[in-house]
C-alpha cells in the first residue's frame, strides 16, 4: 500500500478538505452555550442595577476563575470516561492549607508553590493508578476525599492555618492592568488545556478512550496511561486554583472550598461535556464556569441567600441536562 | 391478511419510505429484502407501533388499524421479534416469557409462571430448558427462540421477524428456520427481514425488495434465482459477487502450536503473502478464539509466531500492532467503533502516532489519509465529519475495517467481516480485501458464514469444538463438504 503517493497525488485538495472538516456549521448544541451567556448578560444588565459595571464584571470573572481552573482540568477526566472527581473540595482544601502551612512556616512562596504542585501531582497519580487498576472512579475519589479531609483535620487539629499575606506579595495583590492574577491564570489554563484536548495526540487519546474503551484498547491506546495522566492534570489544576484562592485571604480551615465540587460539576455539565465520556471541551467548561458565576452574581445582587443560590445552581444543572437530552433526541428523530 | 397501502415516512428531508404498498396472505411467508437504509427497518418499526407513518394505511383482515403504540400493534395481532435479542439476562426464562405481554396476569407465583412457560418452550423446541433457568445461561440462539416463543404466545396473526439469525451459527439457524416453517404451516403469516438469501429460498414464498424507500420488486421465490434477487436489490447486475483470487507469495506468517483460551488443543497455521485464509466453524468452535489469541487479546496465549521469517512475541495488543498485525473483531459496537466521534477520527485511531509530530496532531495529514481510506472502501467523503454511529451498518463496518489500512498492516485478522452488512457493502468489502491482498497483505478471516468463506478465501480451515480439524485449498472444498465438516466431526465418530 503506497499511502504516501496517494496523498501526494491529491495535492492541494487536502487543504480544502481540511477546511470542510474543521469549519462545520455550528449546531444548536454548540450555539446554545454562548447564546445563554449573552442572554444572561443582557437580562442582567437591564434588570439588575450595579451588574453592568467594570468592577462587577471583574468580580464575576474572579469568582469564575477558581471554579473555572478546576472545571477546565476536570473536563479531561470527564472526557476520558472517568466521570468526575468527587474530591474537588478536599483536594483544593489540602492544597490550600498545605500552601498556607508552608508559607506560614517560613518557606519562600515560590518553593511552596512548587512543593504543593508536586504533592498534588502525586495525589492525582495515586488516584489515577488506583482507577487504572480497575477501581471505580466515583468510589475512589470519594475515598480519596475522605482521606484528605481526615488527614487535614488531624494535622491542623481543625484550627485555622494562617500566614502573613506580606510573604506572598505577587500572589496576593498583584493586578496587572487592573485585572487580578487568577483571571490571567484561568485564561491561560483554559487555552492550554483547550489546545491539549483538541490539537494534541494526548487529547485525542483521552477522547477515544472515553468514547469506547474496548475499541481504544484494540487500537493500541492505553486507557490506564490516559487515566493516570488526566488525574495528575486535574490534581495539579486544582492545586493551582487553591493557591490562587487562599493567597489573598491569608488562611483557612478544613471547610475551605467546601462548595467547590458542586460548582465544578455544574460548570462542566453546563459546558455540555458528556458525563460518560467521549465528548467534551475544556473551553466550554470554562464558559460554563463563567455562566454559573454570572448566575450566582446576579442572585447576590438581587439579595438571595447562599442557600437559595445553591438551590438555583442545582436547578440550572437539571435544566441543562434535560435540555441536552431533549435536543439530542430531537436531532435524531 | 396484512395489507399495507401507501405508507410513507420521512425523517426531516430524508424520505425513509415512499408510498409503500405490500400485502401478505394467510399462511404466507414474505421476505423483506434490501440494502441497509432501503426502508426495511422503518417498515418493521411501523408494524410494531414504534414509529407512526406520515401517510398510508395498515389493515389486518380488512380492518384499518392505527398502530399508535406497541400495545396497539399487539392487540391488532402483530407480533414482532426485534433484531437484537430483547430479553432480560438476569431474569428467568419463565419471567421473560411474560415481559411486555398484554395478557400478563397482575399476580403470579413461580408455579403459574412455570406452567405458562412450559408449553411455550416446548412449542419452540426448547422443551429441555427448565423455566427457572436464568436467561443469561442460554445460548444466543436459545434466547432468540425464547423471544420468538413470547411473540407466539400473543396469538398473533402476523409474526414479524427482523433478522432473527444475524448472530447465529449455521446449525442454530436451522432450528430457527424449522420453527418458522411450523408457524407458517399453522396458517399464520410471516414477514421475514434478512440479509441471508439462502434463508429466503428455504422458508419464504415471496420476496419483496426495497430500494431507497420504495418497493421495487415482488418476486415469487419458487421461480427466482439468487442473481434475480441480488439484481433487484442493487438495481444493477452484480458481475461477480466474490472477487477473483490472486497470486500467492512467500510465507508471511507461521504460527506453531498456539494455546489460547477457547482452544482445546494447540493450533498451527501458515499464511502466505497475498493469501486469504478462512477459518470457519460454529459459534464457539475456536475460530474466533484463535484469531483473538493471535491478535494478542488473551494474554495467556503461548505460541511460536514467525512473521516474514522473524520470530515475534505477541503478549498484548500493542505488540501485535507494532509487528503489523491488525485485528478487527466481530462486534463493532463493542470494540470496533467510537460512537459520538467523527468518522475521520475513528479512522485515524490506530495510527495517531503517524500523524503526530512533537505531540501535535496534523489535522491536514490526518484528514487526507482518512479520505484515502474512505475512498478505498467507498465511504462517502462528505460523511467523514459525521459521527460514526450515525452511519448505516454497512458503512460502520467499512469504518471499523478501514481504520486498519492506515497502519499498513502485514497481516489483517478479521472476525465476521460482513455481519449485519447489506449485499452491496458486502461485495465492496470482499473486493477491497482481495485488492489489498494483491498488494501484498495477508488476511485471516474467521467467519461462521460458510458461503462467505468458500467464495472469498484461498485456503479454508475448519474448527470444531476448539480444534482445527481440517485445512484445504478453497477449490478442494465443496459447499456440502464444508458444511458437513462444520456441523460434525468424522474422526470423532470413528474414535468412539
Amino acid at each position: 500500500m503506497s499511502r504516501s503517493t496517494v496523498a501526494m497525488e491529491r495535492g492541494d485538495a487536502g487543504s480544502a478538505d481540511v477546511r470542510r472538516a474543521t469549519v462545520r456549521r455550528p449546531s444548536i448544541r454548540a450555539l446554545a452555550l454562548p447564546l445563554t451567556f449573552v442572554a444572561l448578560t443582557v437580562i442582567g444588565a437591564i434588570l439588575t442595577p450595579g451588574f453592568s459595571t467594570a468592577a462587577n464584571y471583574r468580580a464575576v470573572m474572579l469568582s469564575a476563575a477558581t471554579t473555572g481552573i478546576v472545571a477546565v482540568s476536570m473536563t479531561l477526566v470527564t472526557m476520558s470516561g472517568n466521570f468526575i472527581s468527587l474530591a474537588c473540595s478536599q483536594s483544593a482544601m489540602v492544597a490550600a492549607l498545605g500552601f498556607a502551612g508552608l508559607v506560614g512556616a517560613g518557606v519562600p512562596w515560590p518553593i511552596a508553590v512548587v512543593v504543593v504542585v508536586i504533592g498534588m501531582a502525586l495525589i492525582g497519580a495515586f488516584q489515577g493508578v488506583a482507577i487504572a487498576m480497575g477501581l471505580d472512579p466515583i468510589i475512589t475519589t470519594i475515598a480519596a476525599g475522605a482521606v484528605m479531609l481526615g488527614a487535614a483535620a488531624a494535622v491542623s487539629n481543625g484550627a485555622q492555618v494562617t500566614f502573613d499575606r506580606v510573604l506572598t506579595p505577587f500572589l496576593s495583590s498583584v493586578q496587572p492592568l487592573g485585572i487580578p492574577l487568577p483571571i490571567y491564570v484561568f485564561v491561560l489554563v483554559s487555552a492550554a488545556l483547550g489546545w491539549l484536548a483538541h490539537a494534541t495526540a494526548l487529547g485525542r487519546r483521552i477522547l477515544l478512550v472515553g468514547a469506547n474503551r474496548a475499541a481504544a484498547h484494540l487500537s493500541g491506546l492505553s486507557a490506564q496511561r490516559v487515566t493516570v495522566v488526566v488525574f495528575v492534570v486535574f490534581s495539579i489544576g486544582t492545586g493551582i486554583a487553591a493557591i490562587l484562592a487562599i493567597a489573598p485571604v491569608g488562611g483557612g480551615d478544613t471547610t475551605f472550598a467546601a462548595p467547590l465540587t458542586i460548582d465544578v460539576a455544574a460548570a462542566v455539565i453546563v459546558g455540555g461535556t458528556i458525563l460518560h465520556g467521549g465528548r467534551g471541551s475544556p473551553l466550554r467548561s470554562a464558559l460554563g464556569a463563567v455562566i454559573v458565576a454570572t448566575i450566582d452574581n446576579l442572585m447576590i445582587l438581587n439579595g438571595f441567600s447562599f442557600g437559595e443560590r445553591q438551590v438555583a445552581k442545582g436547578v440550572v444543572v437539571v435544566i441543562v441536562v434535560v435540555t441536552i437530552i431533549v435536543l439530542e433526541r430531537g436531532g435524531r428523530r | 391478511m396484512l395489507d399495507v397501502r401507501g405508507v410513507s415516512k420521512s425523517y426531516g428531508k430524508v424520505g425513509a419510505l415512499k408510498s409503500v404498498d405490500f400485502a401478505v396472505g394467510a399462511g404466507e411467508s414474505v421476505a423483506l429484502l434490501g440494502q441497509n437504509g432501503a426502508g426495511k427497518s422503518t417498515l418493521v418499526k411501523i408494524l410494531s407501533g414504534l414509529v407512526r407513518p406520515d401517510a398510508g394505511v395498515v389493515s389486518l383482515d380488512g380492518d384499518e388499524t392505527a398502530l399508535h403504540s406497541g400495545a396497539r400493534a399487539q392487540r391488532a395481532g402483530i407480533a414482532v421479534v426485534q433484531q437484537e435479542v430483547a430479553t432480560v439476562a438476569t431474569m428467568t426464562v419463565a419471567e421473560n416469557l411474560l415481559l411486555g405481554l398484554r395478557a400478563a396476569p397482575v399476580f403470579w407465583t413461580t408455579r403459574t409462571l412455570r406452567e405458562h412457560a412450559k408449553p411455550l418452550l416446548a412449542g419452540v423446541g426448547l422443551g429441555h430448558v427448565h423455566p427457572d433457568t436464568p436467561m443469561e445461561d442460554l445460548t444466543i440462539a436459545e434466547q432468540q427462540l425464547v423471544d420468538i416463543a413470547r411473540a407466539l404466545s400473543e396469538e398473533a396473526k402476523v409474526l414479524v421477524l427482523d433478522e432473527p439469525t444475524a448472530s447465529l451459527s449455521d446449525t442454530e439457524i436451522e432450528r430457527v428456520l424449522g420453527l418458522v416453517r411450523e408457524i407458517k404451516a399453522s396458517g399464520r403469516s410471516i414477514v421475514y427481514v434478512t440479509h441471508r438469501l439462502d434463508e429466503v429460498f428455504t422458508i419464504c414464498d415471496r420476496a419483496v425488495v426495497f430500494r431507497n424507500g420504495e418497493v421495487v420488486a415482488s418476486i415469487e421465490v419458487a421461480t427466482a434465482s439468487v442473481p434475480d434477487i441480488v439484481t433487484a436489490m442493487l438495481g444493477e447486475a452484480l458481475e461477480t459477487y466474490f472477487p477473483e483470487p490472486g497470486e500467492l507469495g512467500d510465507t508471511r506468517l507461521r504460527v506453531v502450536e498456539m494455546v489460547a483460551p477457547g482452544l482445546a488443543e494447540p493450533v498451527s497455521v501458515a499464511l502466505r503473502r497475498g493469501e486469504i485464509l478462512g477459518l470457519t466453524g460454529q459459534l464457539g468452535s475456536g475460530a474466533s478464539a484463535f484469531v483473538a489469541g493471535l491478535a494478542g487479546m488473551s494474554p495467556a496465549t503461548s505460541a511460536e509466531v514467525e512473521l516474514d521469517g522473524r520470530a515475534v512475541t505477541i503478549a498484548g495488543r500493542r505488540d501485535g500492532l507494532r509487528d503489523g498485525i491488525s485485528y478487527c473483531s466481530g462486534d463493532r459496537k463493542h470494540d470496533g467503533l467510537f460512537p459520538g466521534v467523527s468518522v475521520y477520527k475513528n479512522l485515524s485511531a490506530p495510527w495517531i502516532s503517524r500523524i503526530t509530530s512533537r505531540g501535535r496532531i496534523s489535522r491536514a495529514r490526518e484528514y487526507t489519509l482518512a479520505a484515502d481510506v474512505a475512498a478505498v472502501f467507498s465511504i462517502d467523503e462528505s460523511r467523514l465529519t459525521a459521527d460514526a454511529d450515525t452511519l448505516s451498518g454497512g458503512n460502520q463496518q467499512k469504518v471499523a475495517l478501514g481504520k486498519w489500512l492506515g497502519t499498513d498492516p502485514r497481516v489483517l485478522l478479521v472476525e465476521e467481516p460482513t455481519r449485519g452488512v447489506d449485499v452491496g457493502a458486502r461485495a465492496e468489502i470482499y473486493a477491497q480485501l482481495r485488492r489489498l491482498c494483491r498488494e501484498g497483505l495477508s488476511v485471516i478471516v474467521a467467519s461462521s458464514d460458510t458461503a462467505e468463506v468458500l467464495g472469498l478465501c484461498d485456503t479454508i480451515g475448519v474448527f470444531y469444538k476448539g480444534r482445527l480439524v481440517e485445512t484445504r485449498r478453497a477449490r478442494d472444498w465443496t459447499e456440502s463438504a464444508l458444511l458437513t465438516r462444520v456441523m460434525h466431526d468424522a474422526s470423532e465418530e470413528a474414535s468412539s
